[in-house]
């Protein structure tokens, strides 16, 4: 790790400020970030750390961004009125990392590919060479099935698919400014020196998400599939939220990670469903839309084959 | 020599046999032995220590003035060292020595180029970050397949595929009879891969240097053989090395003399006069400190329709990257006709293999469990039949028996009938050993006029219980309880004891520790004797006293008698304790597995595993029980989740972490029922056998077995990942559908 | 810099650099060694320790951030119980579920957490507990015993196992 500053900022207003410094991170856990650090695929000159910042007496709808993701997996509220957000929290990571990494760590985290974590490696996001994964003879297993071009990162939040089958939003902070935006127009496509794909402008941060509970909300579900229970990012994940009323699909959001370079909305399935009652067929049918789009790589087309099934298995869920 | 009668074998399969006990021996325990220390379940020694953290690991040291060292390692397979430029580096404050290695190539990823010692841990990660490497790429091949390919660049002379000395074996003209007498010939390719030793304490040691005297704590599982090769690198002799290690994180095979690391280390605490610290981080694991070769195994097999295995033939190459040893060890379990192996190495640009818990073993029983599992499907026969029919030790077969009541084996199913998503198939698979007790071995037993009971020995124990047999040994011979031993090893200035390899450790040092023991024993009674009132021979030890013919006397009392401070003996481990005739000639064991598959996404679940294993007199149950836990949870991972992954294009490691380099979590582990089998084979003075890698060899084989029997198709490459499972799945729907468009169009004979 | 914290319920002033991990404060600062480092990258937990009461892996966590913080590690994960050993520690010492015990500490400290935060959890949900911590020579099996054993203690009317 190289060495860096250590600054300790006490509101967001402040830490945005500092940030404002070249060559300056923010670091709320940072269980991610010590991890780059320590491979030197950054080398911040200072670190500003949010951990310390008081936290907003929150409303049941505005979630932290430095909430931790054991906060969010026991709080039952959200187990009630998001049980996807629940389920993503409950799954994510270990006991020790869920006690320290928050919520906007999850959202804004680096994408797992070993190229991108190698320093000294081919990898278009550092430094805008060729992608490593794309390059005869390079490792695309794990990578993205969907919008493929100069890099084939998939995304790794978990939280951030359920989130946005949930459709919630985040509002972001820049010295006194704030927006507010959903929170799938957060990310960003793969550009070089943007490692966490998040839009953000310097010096912003995320401050917190927004949620409204609903019955869509209450009826959402979180799956992941991953090699290792224990300690594992998922291969794919699938979120999704429904509103049935009369039987029918009322109002639909589903989402998808690890499958793409950004968390992924996936609109052709949820129009898949609209408006049609959510029976077999009607599921069938939705997860085979799941994987029109799909472009596997060399070796990771059985996601795409995991995706269907995942939606599957995710939708009748929400049957009732 | 005295003349004994022993009662061997085990539990209702037991013989009686003659045998001459020297004079100055301790007569073999066996069967009628009525132990009251050894073979119980006494927890460890040092649990304590280990369980408060007070336990101190290589790099728990801290030395007054102690520096830091670490290395450059080439992120390329094959590269020239163009320009090597250490000066920026060492012009950092607190850079304190350094080493350039400018050799022409670099030829494999992790390959050190230079390495820096430093004042503190961040000056050390500074410095190494400002030295200057500019290297020229070099044509490289890191994959098995690529190498055997005629135009692949050339590793180390001229071919990469070597064949040493005994790598072709048995007759191919005997196998190729036997398959024309047969019903079923099979031919099946079965691939299995890279695996790290992933031990959690990662290689290293600390030097210090007072005058010419050398003193190492070092993470290694052959306190004797690190001095030797350290002391030979530096030029100096052995006798001026002590190496120590008190405890250490785990070895695993790849362990076993010091490392390159090492010797910097030795020569920057000379140079500068301070002691140097040098442990590999976690990336170098994987990279530079050994592995498991892959292989890729040809295998024809054939068997008579009433389950007489005949013929077994298996071709293999594998790579141990630039070191050799990547051969398979197969047809070894079962009595066919005829066999014929003919195994090659195939060079990589990539860190060599060492010997990995049970070298070769895990990867030949992984084929040749899966051959005999898709041979009994052809002929229509229970796999576990097949196995009974074909197998001539009279252990395994007794095995095979508590196996299948523990695991339920009446419950298989046809393979692939299992209905639903969830998969679930049952399977078996068996291993063999040595009964690898090596003479050599030196314990030193000193009873004290206090009372006090020493034992020492110098090598080491890595975790399996070394410490703890060890005193129950001596507390069995003494009559004494566990606690009033104590027992200190690796230290090298004590006796010389093995390298922990071949499973050597516990079945060589418990006859020479009983020994010493014994003689010590002798002796305290012959200064007790006049005391008592009698001759030595009719006193005896037990529960702490000395009993003689009407009186007694407590062990301190006695002790008090001794004419001298201490008495001490030392016994090397000889023909005298360790070469009676055994009951068997190898140790066995035999596996069941049961999965669950869920066939939509290809994910694997184990849910139990049954682990019968031989170990000769068990020493201890708590002990042996968690090597055979230790050995089926290595053996699940190596099936359903290790692979070392090098990138084609620059032969870098992709997963050098703990991460993507998976190894079993606790939600993994299924429930594993352990079931240590006591065999008294007679064959040593204290009976126990090897036990630290058997229970690895067969896991690979029954879980994959399982899933052949879960989903009705077979994964014949390792680790069974979610994608192969798939793929099986969808291969055996094909096939199916083809076949059945055939029957409709005519009949026809099958062909396998 | 400067960071004042508690360990194992001692205020400790300790000068250190701004990219030091906690883990590393303590080995090398302060001695306290029993806190291993198997990975460096918060995949293996044998450095978990307790922050303000929640296990964390120490070798993620800047020493900076634990300013005014309360550290408990193994060596003081005993304390105040009869003989110094939690209860966690004296299960895993009879029930053998130590090995190479490298992997030990870290374990031992998300279970001490685990039956204290979950006392009703059944064996699944311990696995889920300790599924941070990795371990190569045990097969988990016994020491998912010593757990369940030190948990049944604490549940009949045992010493308590709260140390935080």
């Amino acid at each position: 790790m190289r060495s860096f500053a250590y600054l300790r900022a006490e509101s967001f207003p402040a830490a945005s400020a500092a940030l404002e410094t070249p060559e300056s991170l923010p670091k709320a856990a940072g269980t991610d970030l010590l991890d780059l650090l320590k491979e030197r695929v950054v080398e911040p000159a200072a670190l500003v750390d949010l951990s310390r910042i008081e936290r907003a007496q929150s409303d049941p709808g505005v979630l932290s961004a430095l909430a931790t993701l054991a906060e969010l997996a026991e709080d039952e509220g959200i187990r009630r009125d998001f049980p996807a957000l629940h389920a993503a929290a409950r799954q994510a990571a270990t006991p020790q990392i869920r006690n320290r990494g928050t919520l906007g760590g999850n959202l804004c985290q680096v994408s797992r590919c070993p190229y991108l974590r190698r320093a000294g490696a081919s990898c278009f996001k550092r430094d805008g060479s060729p992608c490593g994964a794309l390059l005869p003879g390079g490792f695309d297993r794990t990578h993205a099935i969907f919008d493929v071009g100069p890099c084939a990162c998939a995304h790794p939040s978990s939280l951030a698919p359920a989130l946005i089958a949930l459709g919630a939003r985040v509002r972001l902070v820049r010295g006194e400014e704030r927006r507010v935006l959903a929170l799938e127009e957060l990310y960003a496509p793969p550009a070089p020196g943007r490692l966490g794909d998040v839009a953000l402008r310097p010096g912003e941060l995320v401050e917190a998400v927004l949620l409204e509970a609903s019955p869509r909300s209450r009826n959402s579900v979180y799956l992941e599939m991953r090699e290792r229970e224990s300690f594992d990012f998922a291969l794919v994940s699938v979120a999704a939220a429904v509103e049935l009323r009369e039987g029918r699909v009322r109002s639909v959001r589903v989402a998808c990670g690890a499958v793409a370079p950004r968390p992924r909305r996936m609109r052709e399935v949820e129009a898949a469903l609209r408006g049609r009652p959510l029976d077999a067929e009607s599921i069938a049918g939705a997860a085979d839309a799941a994987r029109v789009a799909a472009r596997p790589l060399r070796s990771n087309g059985f996601k795409a084959t995991i995706l269907h099934r995942l939606c599957v298995r995710a939708l009748e869920e929400l049957r009732q | 020599m005295s003349q004994r009668t022993l009662e061997l074998g085990f539990s209702g399969h037991s013989e009686e046999r003659r045998v001459e006990v020297p004079p100055d021996a301790p007569p073999p325990w066996d069967l009628r032995s009525d132990l009251k220390v050894a073979g119980k379940p006494h927890p460890r020694l040092e649990a304590r220590l280990k369980v408060t953290g007070a336990a101190r690991y290589t790099a728990d040291q801290r030395l007054p003035g102690m520096i830091f060292a670490g290395a450059v390692r080439s992120p390329h397979a094959h590269a020239r060292v163009r320009r090597l430029d250490l000066s920026r580096a060492k012009k950092l404050p607190g850079v304190l020595y350094s080493e350039a290695y400018p050799q022409r190539e670099v030829r494999y990823a992790g390959q050190a180029v230079a390495a820096l010692a430093a004042e503190s841990e961040q000056v050390l990660d500074d410095a190494l970050a400002l030295v200057e490497v500019d290297y020229e790429v070099l044509p490289h091949v890191v994959r098995t397949e690529d190498a055997l390919a005629e135009d692949a660049p050339a590793v180390a002379g001229r071919r990469n595929v070597r064949q040493g000395r005994g790598m072709r074996r048995g007759s191919l003209r005997r196998v190729e009879e036997a398959h024309a007498r047969a019903d079923v010939v099979l031919t099946r390719e079965y691939r299995t891969q890279v695996q790290t030793h992933t031990c959690l304490e990662p290689h290293g040691s600390v030097a210090r240097w007072e005058g010419d005297r050398l003193t190492v704590w070092a993470s290694t599982q052959a306190t004797f053989a690190f001095r030797q090769t350290l002391a030979r690198a530096l030029g100096i002799s052995a006798a001026q090395v002590e190496v120590i290690t008190e405890h250490m994180g785990g070895g695993f095979g790849s362990k076993f003399g010091a490392d390159a690391w090492d010797v910097f280390a030795a020569r920057a605490a000379r140079a500068t006069g301070r002691p140097c610290f040098f442990m590999l981080d976690r990336r170098a694991e994987h990279l530079v400190a050994g592995n498991r070769p892959d292989s890729i195994q040809r295998c024809t097999f054939s068997v008579r329709r009433d389950g007489k295995l005949l013929g077994a033939q298996v071709t293999s190459h594998g790579t141990a990257g630039l070191g050799r040893g990547a051969g398979v060890l197969n047809p070894a379990i079962y009595a066919f006709e005829a066999t014929y192996s003919d195994q090659y190495d195939v060079l990589t640009h990539a860190g060599s293999a060492r010997a990995f818990r049970a070298p070769r073993h895990p990867q030949g029983v992984f084929a040749l469990e899966g051959m005999l599992d898709e041979l009994a499907e052809a002929i229509g026969m229970d796999p576990l039949e097949l196995r009974r029919k074909n197998d001539p030790h009279p252990v395994r077969q007794a095995q095979y028996d508590v196996g299948a009541e523990a695991i339920g084996w009446s419950r298989r199913k046809p393979s692939g009938s299992s209905p639903g998503p969830l998969k679930r198939g049952l399977g078996v698979a068996a291993a063999r050993w040595a009964h690898n007790a090596r003479p050599g071995t030196a314990v030193r037993c000193r009873i004290g006029r206090d009372g006090s009971v020493l034992v020492a020995n110098g090598s080491q124990d890595i975790g399996t219980g070394t410490r703890t047999i060890l005193a129950q040994i001596v507390a069995e011979e003494l009559g004494l309880p566990l606690a009033a031993v104590e027992v200190r090893l690796g230290r090298t200035r004590d006796p010389y004891g093995h390298g922990s390899g071949g499973s050597v450790t516990a079945p060589s040092i418990a006859p020479p520790a009983r020994r010493a023991a014994y003689a010590c024993r002798q002796r305290l009674l012959a200064a007790v004797a006049a005391a008592l009132g009698c001759e030595a021979e009719s006193l005896s030890l037990r529960e702490g006293r000395v009993h003689g013919a009407e009186r007694e006397l407590s062990f301190a009392a006695a002790c008090g008698l001794l004419p001298t401070e201490s008495i001490e003996a030392t016994a090397t481990g000889g023909p005298e304790d360790m070469s009676y005739p055994s009951f068997t000639r190898e140790v066995a064991g035999v596996q069941f597995a049961e999965v669950e598959v869920d066939a939509e996404l290809g994910t694997v679940r184990v849910v139990k595993v049954v682990a019968v294993q031989d170990c000769g007199l068990v020493a201890n149950p708590l002990l042996a029980r968690s090597q055979i836990n230790g050995g089926v949870l290595q053996g699940i991972s190596y099936a359903l989740h290790e692979e070392r992954i090098l990138d084609a294009r620059t032969g870098d490691m992709l997963n050098a972490n703990l991460l993507d380099y998976k190894i079993l979590g606790a939600r993994e582990v299924p429930e594993i029922v352990a079931i240590p089998f006591s065999v008294a084979n007679g064959r040593t003075s204290t009976g126990m056998s090897s036990l630290g890698e058997p229970p690895t060899v067969p896991t690979a084989g029954a879980v994959a077995n399982a899933v052949a029997n879960a989903i009705g198709a077979r994964v014949r490459s390792l680790p069974i990942t979610p994608e192969k499972v798939l793929a099986a799945i969808a291969e055996a729907e094909r096939t199916r559908r083809a076949s059945d468009g055939e029957k409709k169009k005519k009949k026809k004979k099958r062909i396998f | 810099m400067r960071t004042r914290l508690h360990v194992n319920g001692e205020a400790r002033e300790v000068e250190h650099e701004p990219q030091e991990t906690l883990l590393s404060l303590l080995r090398y600062r302060l001695g306290l060694t029993g806190s291993k480092e198997g990975c460096g990258e918060g995949e293996c937990g044998a450095c978990t320790v307790f922050v303000d009461g929640a296990p964390v892996v120490s070798c993620l966590v800047l020493a900076a951030q634990c300013e005014g913080a309360q550290v408990t590690t193994i060596e003081g994960l005993g304390r105040g119980h009869p003989d110094g050993l939690h209860p966690v520690q004296r299960a895993f010492i009879e029930t053998g579920a130590v090995q190479c015990g490298f992997c030990i500490p870290g374990i031992i400290m998300a279970a001490a957490d685990a039956i204290e935060r979950e006392p009703d959890a059944d064996r699944e949900s311990l696995r889920r507990l300790v599924a941070g911590n990795l371990c190569r020579c045990t097969g988990y099996t016994k020491i998912l015993d010593a757990i369940e054993l030190a948990r049944a203690r604490a549940r009949s009317g045992g010493p308590p196992c709260s140390t935080k």
